[in-house]
């Protein structure tokens, strides 16, 4: 009994090796294919015999080496309760973790397969500017014609489903808050440079504002931002036009002078040499070129350029209200400025650069 | 000379990140010290063997404390185990702590198991609990004892490349990230393993001097003197290595050392140059390096020890520091910095640093309360306490 019992345990031993590394396989396996266990009750039936049989080999061994031998040797039975314990600490972690890993998990990448099909359940809560159109035609084209033209009603409005559905019942919210405005637009180091962003203080002191309880909507139309006399996405292609803000994160002063050891830049002065000088000597030259020749990157290289020539974007300087202080540019009231200067009422549709162009600059038509 | 790319703006592994591998150096430095003793039969190491052994256990509790804190969502921290990807480096983790955690409760249950029995055989909530943790089994056998002696010489033995695996995997994330030449080089995990070990010392000489001073037991000489030269050793060594690793890059005047020497020179200055090696490297080099080699009066001497461990302690915090923030300070631009410091009381600033890198010593405290974690240690003679 004793010399064949050496044999037995080994070949339970080895036993209980194979069963494990079975596991190890399983484990593997699931872990390249990402799907759960195949076969569960395999794999469980390995996990006990793993277990069994090492400890049963190990039993018998160990037993075997006490008895076998006469002189003072290790006992190591009383380590067959806390193996024992993490044994089964292990098969049912295995056991759990069938049960909480989704069936589908893996079935296309690593996460659950069916919350594909779940998603597509999903009741539609945004509705898309298309829809809004329906109803607002007039509206969208007017968000679509200025720099606003890639956002999506919702962003603004919510999601407003329910509104499309019920228009009655459900309307949706109207924010007139800076906060909504700021969200985008506040000035953050970590947007890119080229995305139109305002550091409220600076804003308000270059367009002469006193009262800081005004609000973004009293001057800008969110409709329009900029009150654009032209479709943006129709405007010509221009090459990059860099901000300061696309390589310092700091800075926001759009007028500060380069550094005489700045890298060379594109500068408007050299394609247009001619009007930049001319532009120097009118009352505007304070202004940058890209303040009013809108410039709106696309891609690494160029983006669009637009002339913005509707008298409503000159008068986000120059309209004369309560809430600019004396240090904001000159201002008029609008539309009585038309009658005042003696135009013709039937010309509405006067533009300001029509009679102050030479505030700007010459003709560009020569170069 | 400031282009930071958007996403380069925030820091956004912040000081848990830095904390998460200091509390891992931590375990893999005292862990190898208690395996001095068990495999390699240094015997001078005995007094603090079992207090090694049970620092690494509860430094080894808390070290995925920051970085849950850091991820949030701690239900899905289990995700890494149930659904393993062996592609990520990261899951690696969760299969090196489980592993080491297992192997280290394993080896204190199996050193301690005499004492844990001799615990349970008495009474009160001390002696319950004792009981739970023997599994109810107050025999012990002579017989018995010689196979935990046994076991725990294999665990030791089995604790030392899982010890060296587990910190060197954390040298590995950030030595692997090839984007990043302040991370990117093979030396990190072994820099990271010896200044994990030297971090693990110090803290062991730290806390067995101060112990020692409160209860004004007898030191150990020939332990705490054994220590100091380890600790002088392994300091040499990982100093020696960050520095060689530095310099390779600065005379191979590669494109990264452009923005490199600016890190150092600028942003670094400070917490790299003047803490970690002008201050927190040499002082205690030249410290250990007296009391090592110079026969001194013994308070001198572990004075010296003392206040070179508590800077070495500080010296591997600052590396840690310089590499995980450091290396999130330079813009892939290769042409910029950005900046942090950690508040105070946010989720992830220096209030909650401080509370998590404390609560290890707590439950130290508590353990000591169970099972003694210096036994026998002789208290000072009047005589001995007037000549010290």
């Amino acid at each position: 009994m004793k010399t064949s019992g050496k044999p037995f345990a080994i070949v339970l031993l080895v036993g209980g090796i194979i069963c494990a590394s079975g596991i190890g396989f399983f484990i593997w396996r699931d872990s390249r294919s990402g799907t759960g266990p195949e076969n569960l009750t395999l794999f469980l039936i390995s996990g006990l015999a793993a277990v069994v049989f090492s400890a049963a080999g190990a039993h018998i061994l160990l037993g075997f080496r006490k008895t076998d031998r006469k002189d003072f040797k290790p006992d190591y039975r009383h380590a067959f309760p806390p193996l024992g314990l993490i044994g089964i600490v292990l098969l049912a972690a295995l056991i759990a973790r069938d049960l909480s890993v989704p069936e589908t998990f893996g079935q296309y990448g690593r996460y659950r397969g069916a919350a594909i099909g779940e998603a597509t359940q999903f009741e539609i809560r945004h509705r898309e500017m298309t829809v809004c159109r329906d109803c607002h035609d007039e509206i969208v084209r007017m968000v679509q014609k200025d720099l606003h033209t890639y956002l999506e009603c919702f962003v603004c409005h919510g999601p407003a489903g329910g509104h499309a559905d019920d228009p009655e019942s459900v309307v949706p919210p109207v924010p007139r808050s800076n906060d909504i405005c700021l969200l985008c637009h506040m000035l953050l180091a970590a947007r890119p440079g080229h995305f139109p962003q305002i550091e409220l203080d600076e804003h308000f002191r270059s367009a002469g504002v006193k009262d800081r309880n005004i609000r973004c909507i009293q001057c800008h139309s969110p409709h329009e931002p900029l009150f654009m006399d032209r479709d943006i996405r129709e405007a010509r292609m221009h090459p990059m036009i860099h901000r300061c803000r696309d390589c310092h994160i700091d800075m926001t002063d759009e007028t500060r002078p380069k550094p005489s050891d700045h890298p060379v830049i594109f500068e408007c002065s050299y394609c247009h040499a001619g009007t930049v000088r001319d532009f120097y000597g009118r009352p505007h030259a304070q202004v940058k070129c890209t303040t009013c020749h809108l410039f709106t990157r696309i891609n690494e290289f160029s983006g669009r350029i637009i002339r913005d020539a509707d008298p409503r974007f000159c008068l986000l300087c120059h309209r004369d209200a309560d809430y600019r202080g004396p240090e904001s540019p000159p201002g008029i009231d609008w539309p009585e400025h038309l009658a005042d200067a003696g135009a013709d009422p039937k010309e509405m549709n006067l533009k300001c650069i029509d009679c102050h162009s030479d505030a700007l600059h010459g003709d560009l038509s020569d170069e | 000379m400031n282009f930071v790319l958007p996403n380069e703006v925030n820091v956004t592994w912040t000081v848990m990140i830095v904390l998460y591998p200091y509390i891992t150096g931590l375990v893999a430095g005292a862990f190898i010290m208690s395996s001095l003793y068990h495999v390699f039969g240094r015997l001078e190491l005995k007094s603090i063997s079992r207090f090694s052994l049970v620092s690494a256990f509860v430094f080894l509790l808390f070290a995925p404390l920051p970085l849950l804190i850091h991820l949030g969502e701690p239900l899905r921290s289990f995700n890494i185990m149930i659904t393993p990807n062996f592609n990520s480096a990261m899951a690696g983790f969760g299969f090196i702590y489980s592993a080491y955690l297992l192997l280290v409760i394993l080896e204190i249950w199996f050193s301690l198991r005499g004492e844990f029995i001799r615990c349970a055989r008495g009474i009160g909530w001390k002696a319950g609990l004792c009981r739970i943790v023997v599994m109810f089994n107050l025999e012990e056998t002579d017989a018995e004892r010689r196979a935990d002696g046994k076991i725990t010489r294999f665990l030791a033995g089995m604790g030392i490349p899982l010890a060296c695996l587990l910190h060197g995997y954390v040298g590995f994330l950030f030595g692997s990230l090839k984007a990043n030449p302040w991370w990117s080089t093979p030396l990190m995990f072994v820099i990271f393993i010896f200044s994990a070990i030297v971090s693990g010392i110090a803290v062991l000489i730290f806390l067995y001097l101060i112990v020692a001073w409160i209860n004004r037991w007898e030191i150990d000489r020939a332990c705490v003197n054994s220590m100091a030269r380890y600790l002088w050793g392994f300091m040499m060594v990982a100093v020696s290595l960050e520095l060689l690793e530095i310099l390779s890059i600065a005379y191979k005047q590669t494109e990264e050392w452009e923005i490199l020497a600016r890190l150092i020179e600028t942003k670094l200055f400070l917490s790299y140059i003047v803490l970690q090696f002008l201050i927190f490297s040499l002082i205690p080099f030249l410290f250990l390096g007296i009391a090592v080699l110079f026969r001194l009066k013994t308070r001198i001497a572990d004075g010296l020890i003392w206040l070179a461990s508590s800077m070495l302690l500080i010296q591997v915090l600052l590396m840690r520091w310089n590499v995980v923030i450091g290396g999130q300070l330079l813009s892939k631009s290769m042409r910029g910095f950005t900046s942090y410091f950690p508040g105070l009381l946010e989720r992830e600033g220096l209030v909650v640093a401080v509370v998590i890198f404390t609560l290890p010593f707590g439950i130290l405290y508590l353990f000591n309360r169970i099972i003694p974690l210096f036994p026998s240690h002789p208290k000072l003679s009047e005589g001995d306490s007037s000549n010290s």
